[in-house]
Formats: C-alpha cells, sequence, structure tokens
C-alpha cells in the first residue's frame, strides 16, 4: 500500500528509496556477527554480580572475605572501590545525568533501592566459581518499607528512597525530602473557562504500567584495564561515545584513555543508553590484571535494567460542537523507578503536540519508587501522555457523532501553527498522514461482530546533534565511510545509500565501518531518531568534501582551473582547454594520490540542525472474546510522514516493529511485583511480548514530506511508531465492546470484568 | 567436579569438547567449539535465539544438557550455507529486510528452515505458529513471515525444476 | 536587544516568573551569560538543561549569530533515547 505516497515521480534518486541488501547482512544471517557476549579476549575472566533480593534495604555490611578466599577468584569488587563521586549533573546527549546517581546504579553504596540492584561483583576463571564466589559473600541487610506505586510513594510518610531529594519545580521549595523528584506544568490560555464554557466535555482517568524494551541481547561487555591506566571496552549499546564518557566521569579516567569498541547491538529502544556493567567490569579488571567479562541473565535485565515509566493520569478535554478541541487540561505522574527520570519533560511537551490547542495546561510529575531506574524506550515518555488524549478524542468523536479521523483533521498541528511551547511547526506532515489513513481501504473494510476499529495519532520530537564521519577513498577508488554511530536497525545500509547518492556511485562500492571511540570523533549516541538524519549529514557532507578534493586534483592534472570540471557519474569530467571532454574516474584520480596532494579523504564533524518531528496515524481492528475477555488484534495499518526514505525496507520495518511494541505495550505487558516488592515476572514466559502468532502483517503507508533541512529529506522514523499504538489498541477494543477502557494492559480479565460491568 | 567427554556430530564435522556435567549444548557450541552465532537470550527456551537442530528435532540448545549431545547429530546456524552459498532462507531474509538488529535472526533462520524441510508449503498461518517460540522485538514479524513464505516459494521452485 | 520568553521551569526558578526577557546578545552563548547575571545560576544549568528556538527553528549552536530582533524561546530539553531497532 505504499505506491500512492511513494511520490517516486518526483524523486530524482537513482540509490534513495531503492533497497538494496544491507552490508552487513550476510554476516548476521551467517551467525557470524559478533555481538555483546560473543567477544572473547585473551585470558579472559568471567564476572558475576551479586543483586540484592530487596527492593529497599540499608547495606550495614558487606564481607567478601570468603568469596576472595575462594579458589579461582581473582577480584571483587564493592561500592567501596567506586570513587565516592558528590552529586554532580553532567549534559549528557539530549539531557542530563547525574553522575553519582548512575554510579550508585551500577553499584550500591549504602542502600539498595530495587530488588536487582547490584552490590558486589566477582571475577573468575569460569562463570561457575564466579557464580559459587557470589554465594559467599555475607551481606547484612536493614530491609526498609518498600513502595512501588504512585499512591504508595507519594503517601504522607511514605518512605523515602533520597533523603537529599527536594521536589523541584514548586512554587515553594520544599524542605522535606520527597520520593516527587519534579513537578513541570506547562501551557497557555485559560483551559479551565474554555472547559466551562465547551459544549461537550470527556474526561477520564487513565494508567499504562511500566514496560521494558525487551531487546533479546541481554547487556553485556568485556573490559581490559592496562598497568599504565589505559582501557578497553567492548561492548553492546546504543553509544560506545557515552559509555566511555560515563566510565571515565564515574571512574575519574581520563576519555582518552578508554578505548570503547562497539561490538553488534542485539536490540536497544532506548533501553542500550544507559550504563550498568561496564565500569564494573574495568574495575574487576583492575584489580585481577586481566580482562573481564559481565553479561547479565535475562532475569537481570528484566530486574536491573530498563524499563519505561508506567503512568497515571488525569484527562479533561472540552470541544465545541463541530468537534473543535477548546480546552485541555491534563496531569500525569511518571513512576520513574529508583532514580529521577527524564520521561516528565518529553511526555509533557508531547503530549498535545500533534494537536492546535488554544487553551491548555498539562503538569507532569516524576515519581519514584523502588524498581529498577528507568531507561528510555522509543519516543520516551510520549506514549503514555499520548494514549489518554488519543482514548478522550476518540470518546469525542463518539459523543459528537463525528468520524474519528475527521475530528483528528480539524485539530490537527499544521505547518506554521504555534506549538505549546511557542514555536511554529516547520514542514509537518500529521494531516498528510490523516488523509492517507482515511483513505486507506482498510479504514473503510466492514467489520464483524465482537469487532472494533480504533484510530490514534501520535508524534515525537526527533533529534539532531553531534555527529562526525569520515570519508576515505582507497586507492582504488572504492569508498569506505566510517562513523561512530551504533548501527541497531540497518543504518550502515543507509549510510550507504546516501554517500553512494552524493558521489553517483555504485552502491557496492562504498563499505561502511562503524569505529571505536579512538578512531572516529565524537558522535552522540543512537538514538532519538537521529542517526539517519545527523551522521546522514555528516556522511553527505563527507562526500561533498571528498568531491570536492577530486576536482581540484584532477584540474590540476589536466592544469585547468576547478571551474572548469564537473562531478558527473562518479567522475570528474572536462569541460575546456585542450583536455575538454576528458574524464577522471575516482580510481585513476586515487592512484595518483601519491603524485599530487596525498590520500583523498575527508572528515566532518558537525552539530546537525534543523530536524523536524515526525507523526503517525494508526489504524488497528480488534476482535474481543466475548467469553473470556480475549483480544486479537486481527488488522493494522500504520501511516507515519517518515520524510525520506532512504532504505524503505528498514523504515517500514521501524514502523512494524515500534507498531508491535506498542501493541504489547497496550495488550499484555506489564511489571508485576509480589507482595516483598519482587519482580514476578522477570523472563519471557510471564512478561508475555507478542509472537509471531499474535499479530497480524503490519500494512505500512510511508508519507514521504521531505525535511528541508537535510539533502534528501529524511526526518527521522524510528521512534514514532510506538506512540500511536496504546490508544488505537484501546479505542478499537473500546468499540468493540461498547465501554470505554482505561488501564493498560488490556488483559482479559481487565476486559472481561468492564464487559461484565455492563450487565 | 570432572568435566564430561562429548563427541558429536555438528554441521557434519565430528567434534569433540569437554563439559561440565550442568553445561548446556549452548555453552558447549559456544565456548567450547567457538559457535557463537547461537543466541542466548533468556537461557529458559522462551526466545528461541539459540534454536539449534537436534538428531532432526529442533531444539532451545539452551534447554538441552552438552552431555546429552554424545553420540547425536546437530546442526547450528553455521551449518544452514552451504560454503559461500547461502541458503534460501538465509538470502530471503537479506532481500526483504526481515532482520533489524540481527540477534534473533540465527534462531529465526534455523527454525524457519527446519519448517520448509518437513513442509514445503505452509501457510501465513504456520508459519506464524511454528515461529511462535522465536521472539523477535524488532521487526514486527510481519517481514519475517514474507521472507519464509518467498523462500518456500523459491524452494518449491527449485524441487519442481530440479 | 533579542526578546527571550522563557517557560517553565525556567522563568520560575531563575527569572521570577518573567514572561518576556529584553536581553542584548549577539548569539546563544552571550545570551545565557546574559541571563546568569539576571537569574545567578541560569548559566549552569543552561548546559544541562536548557534548549532554545531562534525565530520558531531549534537551535542547539550557540555560536550561531543572533539578529538584533530575534525572539527566542527556552525551555527544558527533552531526552530522546532510543529509537531504532
Amino acid at each position: 500500500m505504499n505506491a500512492p505516497q511513494d511520490k517516486a515521480s518526483f524523486k530524482p534518486y537513482r540509490l534513495v528509496g531503492t533497497r538494496p541488501v544491507r552490508p552487513d547482512g550476510v554476516e548476521k544471517v551467517t551467525g557470524k556477527a559478533i555481538y555483546g557476549t560473543d567477544h572473547v579476549a585473551a585470558g579472559m575472566l568471567h564476572g558475576a554480580i551479586l543483586r540484592s533480593p530487596h527492593p529497599h534495604a540499608r547495606i550495614r555490611s558487606i564481607d567478601t572475605k570468603k568469596a576472595e578466599a575462594l579458589t579461582g577468584v581473582k577480584a571483587v569488587v564493592t561500592g567501596a572501590d567506586f570513587p565516592n563521586l558528590a552529586s554532580l549533573e553532567i549534559a549528557l546527549g539530549e539531557s542530563s545525568g547525574n553522575i553519582k546517581t548512575i554510579s550508585r546504579n551500577c553499584m550500591a553504596h549504602d542502600k539498595v533501592l530495587y530488588e536487582g540492584h547490584a552490590l558486589a561483583a566477582v571475577a573468575a576463571t569460569s562463570s561457575v566459581i564466579a557464580e559459587e564466589a557470589l554465594a559467599l559473600i555475607e551481606v547484612d541487610y536493614e530491609v526498609l518499607p518498600h513502595v512501588l506505586t504512585v499512591e504508595q510513594a507519594l503517601a504522607p510518610g511514605a518512605p523515602v528512597l533520597h533523603d537529599d531529594m527536594f521536589t523541584k519545580g514548586l512554587d515553594q521549595t520544599p524542605t522535606t525530602p520527597s520520593n516527587a523528584a519534579l513537578k513541570f506544568t506547562m501551557g497557555r490560555g485559560d483551559p479551565d473557562a474554555a472547559i466551562a464554557a465547551a459544549h461537550t466535555v470527556v474526561s477520564g482517568k487513565f494508567s499504562a504500567l511500566a514496560v521494558h524494551q525487551g531487546y533479546i541481547e541481554p547487556h553485556a561487555c568485556v573490559a581490559s584495564y592496562n598497568a599504565d591506566g589505559q582501557v578497553q571496552v567492548w561492548a553492546s549499546s546504543q553509544g560506545a561515545f557515552m559509555i566511555r564518557t560515563l566510565c571515565a566521569s564515574i571512574l575519574g579516567l581520563s576519555q582518552a584513555d578508554i578505548r570503547v569498541t562497539p561490538l553488534e547491538i542485539g536490540g536497544g529502544f532506548g533501553g542500550k543508553t544507559k550504563v550498568y556493567l561496564e565500569p564494573v567490569a574495568i574495575l574487576l579488571s583492575r584489580k585481577s590484571g586481566r580482562p573481564v567479562r559481565l553479561a547479565m541473565s535475562r532475569a537481570d535485565v528484566f530486574r536491573a535494567s530498563g524499563p519505561a515509566p508506567g503512568v497515571v493520569a488525569d484527562l479533561t478535554v472540552g470541544a465545541d460542537a463541530d468537534g473543535t478541541i477548546t480546552g485541555v487540561v491534563m496531569e500525569f505522574k511518571m513512576l520513574s523507578g529508583a532514580n529521577p527520570g527524564n520521561d516528565t519533560h518529553s511526555g509533557a511537551m508531547s503530549a498535545l503536540a500533534h494537536y492546535n490547542v488554544a487553551n491548555c495546561r498539562v503538569t507532569g510529575w516524576d515519581v519514584l519508587c523502588n524498581s529498577a531506574a528507568t531507561a528510555a524506550y522509543r519516543a520516551p515518555g510520549a506514549p503514555q501522555t499520548i494514549f489518554p488524549v488519543e482514548c478522550c478524542i476518540d470518546e469525542l468523536a463518539q459523543k459528537l457523532g463525528i468520524d474519528p479521523i475527521d475530528i483528528r483533521l480539524k485539530n490537527a498541528a499544521r505547518p506554521g501553527d504555534i506549538g505549546i511551547m511557542g514555536v511554529p511547526a516547520g514542514e509537518i506532515g500529521y494531516v498528510e498522514c490523516l488523509e492517507a489513513a482515511k483513505a486507506h481501504p482498510h479504514y473503510s473494510a466492514p467489520l464483524g461482530p465482537n469487532q472494533g476499529r480504533g484510530i490514534a495519532g501520535g508524534t515525537w520530537g526527533n533529534y539532531g546533534g553531534p555527529s562526525t564521519a569520515t570519508v576515505n577513498l582507497s586507492e582504488d577508488g572504492s569508498v569506505l565511510v566510517t562513523t561512530g554511530s551504533p548501527d541497531i536497525g540497518g543504518s550502515r545500509a543507509s549510510m550507504a545509500i546516501m554517500a553512494a547518492e552524493t558521489l553517483e556511485i555504485d552502491y557496492d562500492k562504498v563499505r561502511v565501518t562503524i569505529a571505536d571511540t579512538s578512531s572516529i570523533g565524537y558522535s552522540m549516541l543512537t538514538g532519538g531518531s537521529r542517526t539517519t538524519f545527523a551522521t546522514g549529514k555528516a556522511v553527505i557532507q563527507a562526500c561533498e568534501e571528498v568531491i570536492a578534493t577530486l576536482r581540484a586534483r584532477a584540474a590540476g592534472m589536466w592544469n585547468v582551473d576547478v571551474s572548469q570540471t564537473e562531478w558527473r557519474g562518479g567522475a570528474v569530467h572536462c569541460l575546456s582547454g585542450d583536455k575538454a571532454g576528458a574524464e577522471l574516474t575516482m580510481g585513476a584520480i586515487s592512484a595518483k594520490a601519491g603524485f599530487s596532494g596525498g590520500p583523498i579523504a575527508a572528515e566532518v564533524a558537525l552539530n546537525a540542525q534543523g530536524y523536524l518531528p515526525g507523526f503517525g496515524v494508526h489504524i488497528c481492528d480488534t476482535e474481543v472474546d466475548p467469553e473470556t475477555g480475549h483480544v486479537s488484534v486481527i488488522r493494522y495499518t500504520a501511516v507515519q510522514d517518515v520524510g525520506t526514505a532512504i532504505h524503505p525496507d528498514y523504515v517500514e520495518g521501524q514502523m512494524q516493529g515500534g507498531a508491535a511494541q506498542g501493541i504489547g505495550w497496550a495488550l499484555n505487558e506489564g511489571y508485576v511485583f509480589d507482595k516483598a516488592g519482587r519482580v514476578d515476572n522477570p523472563g519471557f514466559l510471564d512478561y508475555r511480548m507478542p509472537v509471531c502468532s499474535d499479530l497480524p502483517m503490519i500494512d505500512t503507508v510511508m508519507v514521504e514530506k521531505p525535511n528541508p533541512a537535510h539533502p534528501f529529506g529524511v526526518k527521522g522514523a524510528g521512534e514514532v511508531p510506538i506512540v500511536p499504538p496504546l490508544g488505537a489498541v484501546a479505542n478499537a477494543v473500546s468499540r468493540a465492546i461498547g465501554l470505554r477502557l482505561y488501564d493498560l494492559p488490556l488483559t482479559p480479565d481487565r476486559v472481561y470484568a468492564v464487559m461484565q460491568s455492563r450487565q | 567436579m570432572s568435566k564430561i567427554m562429548v563427541s558429536a556430530q555438528v554441521n557434519g564435522d565430528t567434534q569433540q569438547f569437554l563439559c561440565d556435567p550442568g553445561a548446556s549444548l549452548l555453552d558447549a557450541l559456544r565456548d567450547e567449539l567457538g559457535l557463537t552465532g547461537s543466541k542466548e537470550g533468556c537461557g529458559s527456551g522462551d526466545c528461541g535465539a539459540c534454536t539449534v537442530v537436534f538428531d532432526g528435532q529442533m531444539v532451545c540448545s539452551c534447554l538441552v544438557l552438552a552431555a546429552e549431545a554424545e553420540g547425536r547429530t546437530i546442526a547450528t546456524i553455521e551449518g544452514v550455507a552451504e560454503g559461500s552459498e547461502l541458503h534460501p532462507v538465509q538470502r530471503k531474509f537479506l532481500e526483504k529486510g526481515a532482520l533489524q538488529c540481527g540477534f534473533c535472526t540465527p534462531g529465526f533462520i534455523v527454525a524457519s528452515k527446519a519448517l520448509l524441510d518437513h513442509n514445503p508449503d505452509p501457510s501465513e498461518s504456520e508459519v506464524r505458529y511454528w515461529l511462535a517460540g522465536n521472539l523477535c522485538r524488532c521487526t514486527g514479524y510481519d517481514k519475517i513471515v514474507r521472507a519464509v513464505l518467498d523462500a518456500a516459494a523459491e524452494l518449491r521452485q527449485e524441487r519442481v525444476s530440479a | 536587544m533579542a526578546l527571550v520568553q522563557p517557560l517553565a521551569p525556567f522563568a520560575g526558578q531563575f527569572f521570577g516568573g518573567a514572561e518576556v526577557l529584553d536581553v542584548a546578545a549577539s548569539n546563544l552563548f552571550a545570551m545565557v551569560d546574559a541571563l546568569d547575571k539576571l537569574g545567578p545560576g541560569f548559566g549552569e544549568d543552561a548546559v544541562l538543561r536548557a534548549a532554545f528556538a531562534v525565530d520558531g527553528v531549534m537551535q542547539t549552536d550557540w555560536s550561531a549569530p543572533l539578529s538584533p530582533d530575534a525572539q527566542v524561546m527556552l525551555f527544558p530539553r527533552v531526552a530522546g533515547g532510543l529509537s531504532r531497532g
């Protein structure tokens, strides 16, 4: 169903928009690619981490003597081996982080804040011995009462996780510590008056549980510390430079002394934008003098990494009789786990970003509890705040008798509209997405009994930021592109396409390497849907510089002014003089590089500006089993403004994968805790992510509205598709059973209970 | 604890290795034989990233003891291609963009090949249920299912023309 | 003089709730310095948390020149994080 939007007619590109095999593909279908736990260093030891069985406890003492005495144990570390850092915020890419908090999340010092919080680690000659040694470590805990829900965390007298944390953003600075890290309010106009005067008002109290990013590859790394203080780290993550920055800050090392080699990454979705193991592995290696591997088990991954915050949200929307939204008031509380989170700002700023609302107030709270410190998850914060908005708009459409796409069209943000932050929208494509959804045959297909169709929109801001790329010409004229952006979902292919398009050469003439942190300049991590946009810009500019060099070299060889040369078809052409009409290929010029200015290469380091948000509209059909409340997704279509799709397979793949994750969030996924505050479903059997037989084909419609600030029009596509599904699924189920649903996930028991409430 | 000597046919070669009595076949393949194409995503048989074919049966190698491999025949992802010639399932995964991070891919390819070896003409639904023991978090399965159906069609065509 | 519109939490935290500030600055570095004088501590916080839009366009290059009548919005930086596969 991509044909109408592909706009192939106006695309003059040779390669952009084609679907060649990715350059790293064969290694990945033959099992040769080296991921986190596949890397082996000579003489490597095996590490293991002791994790807290309690969700909240003071550590009175840790005795590691018996573990150290076990034959085969080469090093034991605890929080006492970490530098005692002062509380210090450092800038980290798009946001900031407190380096003390990050350090103590890697290894607890005086308190454990969640079940699974690391508090000691061992390196031994085998993993069996390392595990045995863990059992010999004696920890004296003073178990403290724990909190796991917003209500518990904010109750008067609730146990406080951090006694130095005072709520930010209140009118008056509080004098007592609290589990509320932040209150953040934004808005404009007079929403209370607008709602009071509205023709129709809908409201609801919504919730969604914390969910895990669910990458299939557990976190893993190998670290090797040398006697001179130089360190090598091999790790799978979304940012080798992020690992370098954090390890240097936590351990007091020089960044140039840490060389991080990015291994292939088995999924991230935002969850691999933090360090958990690397600083610990470095310390174990420093103590033992040998390389050390650390890896998480799946249960460790669930207990101690991720998740995305759960949310409770109150929302009231007022509208005119024609469906124009006149006022919105929203208050939500994100459950950020053991440390302050990053999703409150982004959730508040995203909640209404796809609509033009004159009067609104959005208040977000960042609330802590005794579960793992949350991490970014694909459009962090946006699914949780947009889900209630999309549900209320659906209800509004029903009450007013308006088509659910028409009501969104009536209120949709358009280019030039001033958003909630006061910034006018650029070349955004929400309206085009809504129109494409309305025209899609899925939208008008008939429904059977017990079936319902849900619509939801959504948006994510995307990002640009710093990236470095180099382009080197081989002696034969083939091209090597190097970046520092880990390839999570096919970005090597998009870099090769953009380079080959710019250079006007064959795709196969370009090879792409993701370099270690000592071999390429800084790039921000792969996240924020920034890589194809920002790193792509650096690659394109480097190719343009190479073209300029090649023209200058050819001009020198022909003894003409460079203005008398032209780049065409991957070669320099001479336009005048006695060599007019002559052509020099990249190989011909490169072969003579030793007789001119030397090797031909370019490096571009930039801070990419001009990124634009993406928008999506999803259509979901569900069938509800009236006997059990079980929900099946029977048809699904994702429509998205992706800017230009460089490699459409991988853009569609982002849309399909994001939709599947969102469907999981809506239907099955969520953290469950037992009475002792321990994660009750820390495995794939009980934490139920969608499997192949749960899903239908996921149809995709790429609306390609190019970004004028990127040479090929890229906007970024990875995050938007997880935003609409929560609302789309909930609206579909609500329409199937004729009753509103407010709490995710929509497990059979919950749906059944709501259906029973009708009787 | 003394180690156990195991002898098995792995991807057509006779291989011998030593293992701890409690070691899984996955550990042995990865750590003793260096066959790291089989991945550990969970260690509990829920994700399928370690799928291998064991005496003709598709199994999660994390649920098989290494010592059980004695005298058995094992096929892993490393043996799916014939030399430098990719199997049609592998080629279709590439052509259809059926992988993103690629971590689950070896398990999916071994499982898909096992399906097509005994059912050359599966329906979409049969593919989905056969692969329900393999988790993929990146793709939403759409392109994987299409790749397997395409590979099945190509293999049927090859059989007809052979 | 560039007009700066600080949004929450900066407006309340540093600038006494001011809705608009009039600041002479040739670029955003100079503007952050000037704002730090109006609201001590802002400069340090800005490096960690602030994002700017200049004349309606997000600007992360603080050295880019500001026109004398530039309209600057100041708001919290949004953390993306993930994305792909």
